[in-house]
């Protein structure tokens, strides 16, 4: 199994137990996990300005929604 | 009469939040059977989603510090519609649930769907979720506000110091630019400063993060609110405010509800 296959059956198999793994499982997860690039978790946006064009449209559909 | 849909189309998935752990029989099957996938989410989620499906590409390479992050996320809708345009069975696959804090999910279903493309997404597990299951916390119980902090820096937001309050990309907290990945402390100062006209500096505020691998516990601390600017944060940290009130009774709509029952007894 690949670290990526082992960390998997971590998340997905409740009875697939960590003590279990080898130690040269858990020095590939170490790795990977070592080498892993920094994430970037912001995927929304506040703008600051009300008269932005897009917020505004997006409150019309929202508006809308409320009103049908 | 209808009209015939065009050929490529759109799904945006979620992949959850731990590898391996929240992803929906749904959301993989999209997946799997996509001609390309877009990814938006940790490196080694995005290296899962690889062993789902031979044509993933990482939106990742879109952020830069000191890019307008909405120029990125309008990078993301024009290269997924791009290949919806050309054809393609196209899947985004966003960590957490893909329609929760995430502009370019929503933007692109609306542009597809105006193109005349089917277009679609699906629910996943989100850090929302996850919180509450952490921190033993029952969103029914006393109620859940929910705001990105420089949303609520920036706005007269009507706070109910009676329910909890969850504050979500606190590292980013205040940044008017956009362009940032991270404010600082003197932002976050502010940010207490706003938070200590309802809750007293002492009252204890938790950080948050959900794990992103199974054999790692979630990130739980609880620190006075007066600490936070010293806080050691990153931009999956979530600040969780529990109630420092009690609910006050609504003793008008409470009485006239008992004159309700009482005329259809």
């Amino acid at each position: 199994m690949t670290a990526i296959q082992i960390l998997e059956k971590l998340g997905a198999d409740a009875s697939f137990n960590p003590n279990n793994l080898t130690d040269l499982n858990k020095s590939e997860i170490i790795q990977l996990s070592e080498t892993s690039e920094h994430f970037n978790a912001a995927l929304h946006h506040s703008p600051a300005e009300e008269d932005d064009e897009s917020e505004d449209k997006e409150q019309e559909a929202e508006d809308d929604k409320s009103a049908s | 009469m209808k009209e015939v849909e065009k050929v490529g189309s759109i799904v945006c998935v979620g992949t959850g939040m731990t590898l391996g752990a929240h992803i929906t029989p749904i959301c993989r099957s999209h997946i799997e059977q996509a001609d390309v996938v877009f990814t938006s989410a940790h490196p080694m989620i995005e290296q899962w989603v690889q062993t789902m499906n031979a044509n993933v590409r990482t939106l990742q390479r879109l952020y830069a510090e000191g890019k307008d992050r909405r120029i990125t996320y309008r990078e993301m809708v024009d290269a997924m519609m791009t290949e919806v345009r050309a054809g393609k069975k196209v899947v985004g696959a966003f960590y957490g649930h893909p329609g929760v804090f995430a502009w370019s999910p929503h933007k692109v279903i609306e542009e597809a769907r105006a193109e005349g493309y089917s277009a679609h997404m699906e629910a996943g597990v989100s850090a929302e979720d996850c919180l509450y299951a952490h921190l033993g916390i029952d969103p029914g119980r006393v109620g859940s506000q929910n705001f990105e902090a420089s949303q609520f820096m920036f706005y007269q937001r009507n706070i109910d110091p009676s329910a909890y309050l969850i504050l979500w990309q606190i590292a980013i907290a205040g940044d008017k630019s956009i362009k940032r990945f991270s404010t600082g402390k003197a932002y976050r100062q502010l940010l207490v400063e706003l938070l200590n006209e309802y809750y007293p500096l002492e009252h204890k505020v938790a950080l948050y993060e959900c794990p992103t691998l199974a054999v790692e516990p979630p990130r739980i601390d609880w620190i006075p609110l007066k600490d936070f600017a010293e806080a050691d944060i990153s931009l999956i940290t979530t600040m969780v405010i529990p109630p420092v009130k009690k609910m006050l009774k609504n003793q008008q709509i409470l009485d006239r509800l008992s004159a309700l029952d009482k005329k259809l007894q």
